[in-house]
């Protein structure tokens, strides 16, 4: 079975004027495609670090990460983005929607980017609307929307370009339980059509809905020990 | 992401975030209005001030006023006081002829020449043009339409019926009256006096003067188009008081009731025989229409159009003629009682049978410090003369005397209405006008070296003065716009970058490439700009409509302040200069926006393009 991610000694430290600040130290890891991680860990650990590795928005300062069979290292900016819109769906702890945009048009812009326009992203978004359970709410701004709503939002923006992996980042850390379930089921829809997913997670109950858990520790990982029902 | 697509985004922006926005907005499209507004009236301004200053200055230069040198030309007001004695002489150094007018009328490049010769009528006097006051024209010539169009830019001519265009001259607007102080009598003592002298030079009227004048305030533009009666001919008034010299200066004596009663008496009795009295003495009233005001030291006439002033001579005659009883006058009752016109022939004068040249009667200046002007040319003849309006007598003409002051005598009565136009004309002015102005240095050389001397003026400094005034403000605004403008565009795009870092991030992760980010932020000014300019351009048109009515207004005064003063006709602006539009100017406002636009907005869009897509999610 191919590997989505692989991670091989990857390390990352922060140069803050003369002070280095280590974020990640020889992390090697990989996960088959089609399956999900969640990665758990104490605050400063470094997971957000490695999400936006994996994600191509940083640079490993030593080591490599390929994604879906693509070595990022090399990248240039042009095929990095390419490699985001087409690849990659984020989510967020904090939603990150365009206040200014409408949730129909949220929901196109990484489309729009992709240079798509026209009867296609409509009926893309749509799908996606429907999916996410907000078919009466397309044409609200986020700020009439509440915290689970935002969040459908953004999920189903990060879903826009059926990427190959989502990466999210405590997607259900500003949520109350039922939003967070309700997320959460969305991601398994999402894990059973065969797409991966990576999330971070402070929620051990979060933590074990997913197939794999990776722990965190000053930068360093620890395999841990789960147990998957079926 | 295309163009359009990146629009409407940019689009949604600045309805979402208004107030935002408006920081780039209003203060570009302020600066857009202010430069299509100031550019289009500063372009206006200019060519009406061309238009104005230069057409006025071309009008003028289309004209030259040859003056005989009378030896007296004081400078001021007491100037033509003087010259009101000069011009009696009856020689050629004083007035011009017909021989002279054909001479230059021949010169190249001279499309006409005329005399101004005064109408040797004595009464013109003016009761309803200022409330209360009344006043007597010095004097009063003909004029060719064709000549007048340099003092007046309106309707110049005689229509039967209609008000007859007079251009008055303002020296006529002058008053005397009397002050007595209470008393009867009044000695002036003359001996060992110097006058003392007013600031301009001319001589102090001494207090004690019981007869009085003063100027009469009026206001030039409120003159042009008004309408006024002039009382012409008509008997003097009879002097209610006498002068008498004494050993030491003059006696001025008020007449009682019954010695004025007496005075009148005596002329019904001295005139009746010989002409209808009432009648005579009845002056003739025209009505007039000011069309042109002179306000020119060097010149004392008003004018009117030729045909008029003919017509007005014929009337003026048959008037006397028509009053005239079947008694027969003698040319000794002639030389002993009455004063009239004399024609010997050639010329027609004035001012009793004294041959003054050219229509020269003792024309009385009335100006302040004229009082010397008052001893009218019977005085120290015993036996009372009585002026008789339209009289005219024919005279021997005397060729080989020279002086004016010599007494013609008369040799009867003339009764020909048409005499004035039979007569030759002759004046101290000559009016000539030039075919084209350009040839105006041409023409004055020419002159010159026939002999009559004449000397040119300039009259572009107010023009230079407006249009050195108006490229400071130009200059000015351009720097103004371009700093603010740069100021404005750094500061709201910067400000938009730095607010939008979390956005960016997030456009960054959903695969914004930097290119689009530095496209998405430079379109935003140019989008913004271009709405602000186009907001701008079109409040701008049309509040340079609305501003070019108060700005005609400060134009017109502006003009009459400083050309107004020095020239009797302004070529006048039309209004609808200052509703002009400069494209031109605009169009390289336009372009400095435009620019400026694009590359200050490439400053912080490059600085949001390069934005780490880690760092900028989180906001820093
Ligand atoms: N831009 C940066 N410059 C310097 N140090 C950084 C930078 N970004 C992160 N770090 C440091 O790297 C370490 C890992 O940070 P990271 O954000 O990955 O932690 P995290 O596990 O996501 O924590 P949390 O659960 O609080 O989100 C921390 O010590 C942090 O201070
Ligand atoms: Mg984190």
């Amino acid at each position: 079975m191919s590997q989505i991610i692989e991670v091989k000694k990857v390390s990352k430290s922060y140069l803050d004027g003369k002070r280095k600040t280590g974020a990640l130290d020889d992390v090697s890891f990989s996960l088959p495609a089609g399956e999900s991680m969640a990665i758990i860990g104490p605050s400063g650990s470094g997971k957000t670090t490695l999400l936006h590795l994996l994600g191509g928005l940083d640079k490993p300062s030593a080591g490599n990460v390929s994604v879906n069979g693509q070595e990022l290292t090399g990248l240039s900016d042009k095929e990095l983005s390419m490699f985001r819109n087409q690849t990659i769906g984020f989510v967020f702890q904090f939603f990150y929607l365009n206040e200014y945009l409408n949730v129909f048009h949220n929901i196109a812009l990484p489309m729009w980017l992709a240079g798509k326009s026209g009867g296609a992203v409509d009926q893309r978004v749509n799908q996606l609307i429907e999916r996410v359970g907000l078919i009466d709410r397309a044409t609200h701004f986020p700020s009439q929307l509440s915290g689970g709503e935002m969040q459908r939002v953004a999920v189903a923006r990060a879903l826009a370009n059926e990427p190959k992996l989502i990466l999210a980042d405590e997607p259900t850390g500003n949520l109350d339980r039922d939003n967070a379930e309700n997320i959460l089921q969305i991601f398994d829809e999402i894990s059973d059509s065969g797409v991966s997913i990576v999330a971070i997670t402070h929620d051990k109950y979060v933590a074990d809905r997913f197939d794999h858990v990776v722990k965190l520790n000053k930068g360093r990982l620890q395999p841990e020990a789960k147990s998957k029902t079926t | 992401m295309n163009l359009l697509r990146i629009n409407k985004i940019n689009f949604k922006k600045l309805r979402f975030y208004p107030g935002k926005s408006a920081f780039l907005i209003v203060p570009i499209s302020t600066l857009v209005l202010v430069s299509v507004v100031l550019s289009s009236q500063t372009s206006n301004l200019l060519a009406a001030a061309e238009q104005a200053i230069f057409g006025s200055a071309e009008l003028q230069n289309q004209y030259i006023t040859l003056q005989k040198d009378t030896g007296f030309s004081a400078p001021g007001r007491g100037g033509a006081m003087v010259r009101s004695f000069s011009i009696g002489g009856n020689t050629e150094d004083t007035n011009y002829t017909q021989a002279d007018v054909d001479k230059v009328s021949g010169m190249d490049n001279v499309s006409n020449a005329q005399i101004i010769s005064q109408l040797p009528i004595s009464n013109l006097k003016v009761s309803n043009l200022f409330t209360d006051k009344s006043f007597s024209l010095g004097s009063l010539s003909g004029l060719s339409a064709e000549l007048a169009a340099q003092f007046t830019d309106q309707d110049f001519s005689y229509t039967e019926g209609d008000a007859i265009p007079i251009v008055i001259n303002a020296s006529a607007f002058n008053e005397i009256y009397h002050d007595w102080q209470g008393k009867t009598e009044v000695t002036l003592d003359f001996r060992g006096m110097r006058p003392e002298q007013n600031e301009d030079g001319t001589p102090k009227v001494p207090d004690a003067l019981p007869i009085k004048n003063r100027a009469i305030e009026y206001d030039k533009q409120d003159l042009i188009g008004q309408e006024f009666e002039m009382q012409v001919g008509g008997l003097d008034e009879i002097q209610n008081y006498t002068t008498e010299p004494t050993e030491a200066g003059i006696k001025y004596a008020q007449l009682t009731a019954e010695e004025l009663a007496a005075k009148e008496t005596a002329r019904k009795d001295a005139i009746s025989p010989y002409w209808d009295y009432e009648k005579i003495k009845t002056p003739l009233t025209y009505k007039f229409k000011i069309v042109g005001v002179i306000e020119d030291d060097n010149s004392v006439s008003s004018y009117i159009p030729t045909e008029f002033a003919e017509q007005l001579m014929q009337e003026y005659i048959q008037n006397q003629i028509d009053a005239r009883t079947s008694a027969a006058l003698s040319a000794d009752i002639l030389n002993s009682q009455f004063q009239g016109m004399t024609y010997d022939g050639v010329e027609l004068k004035s001012g009793g049978f004294f041959a003054f040249g050219g229509g020269g009667r003792a024309v009385m200046i009335s100006r302040p410090g004229g009082p010397g002007a008052s001893f009218s040319a019977s005085d120290g003849d015993d036996a009372e003369q009585y002026s008789i309006p339209g009289l005219v007598v024919s005279a021997e003409r005397n060729e080989d005397n020279d002086s004016p002051f010599i007494q013609a005598e008369a040799t009867g009565e003339l009764k020909d209405a048409d005499v004035y136009s039979k007569a030759a004309k002759i004046g101290g002015t000559m009016l000539v006008k030039l075919d084209d102005p350009k040839n105006r240095a041409a023409v004055v050389k020419a002159l010159n070296n026939a002999g009559y001397a004449y000397q040119d003026m300039s009259k572009s400094d107010v023009y230079d003065e407006l249009a050195n005034n108006l490229r400071g403000i130009t200059v000015v605004f351009t720097i103004a716009f371009v700093t603010i403008s740069i100021a404005v565009v750094m500061f709201t795009m910067s400000k938009f970058v730095s607010e939008s870092k979390k956005e960016i991030g997030v456009y960054r992760a959903l695969g914004a490439t930097k290119g689009l980010i530095l496209r998405m932020f430079l379109f935003q000014a140019v989008l913004y700009g271009f709405i602000a300019y186009i907001f701008g351009l079109v409040t701008g048109y049309i509040l340079n409509w609305v501003v070019s009515s108060p700005v005609y207004q400060w134009f017109s005064n502006f003009i009459d302040r400083t050309m107004g003063e020095t020239l009797s006709v302004i070529n006048r602006v039309d209004a609808a200069v200052f509703r002009q539009t400069d494209w031109q100017a605009i169009a390289m406002f336009s372009a400095l926006l435009a620019v400026i636009l694009v590359l200050i907005a490439l400053i912080p869009a490059r600085q949001a393009a390069n934005l780490s897509p880690v760092q900028a999610i989180k906001g820093e």
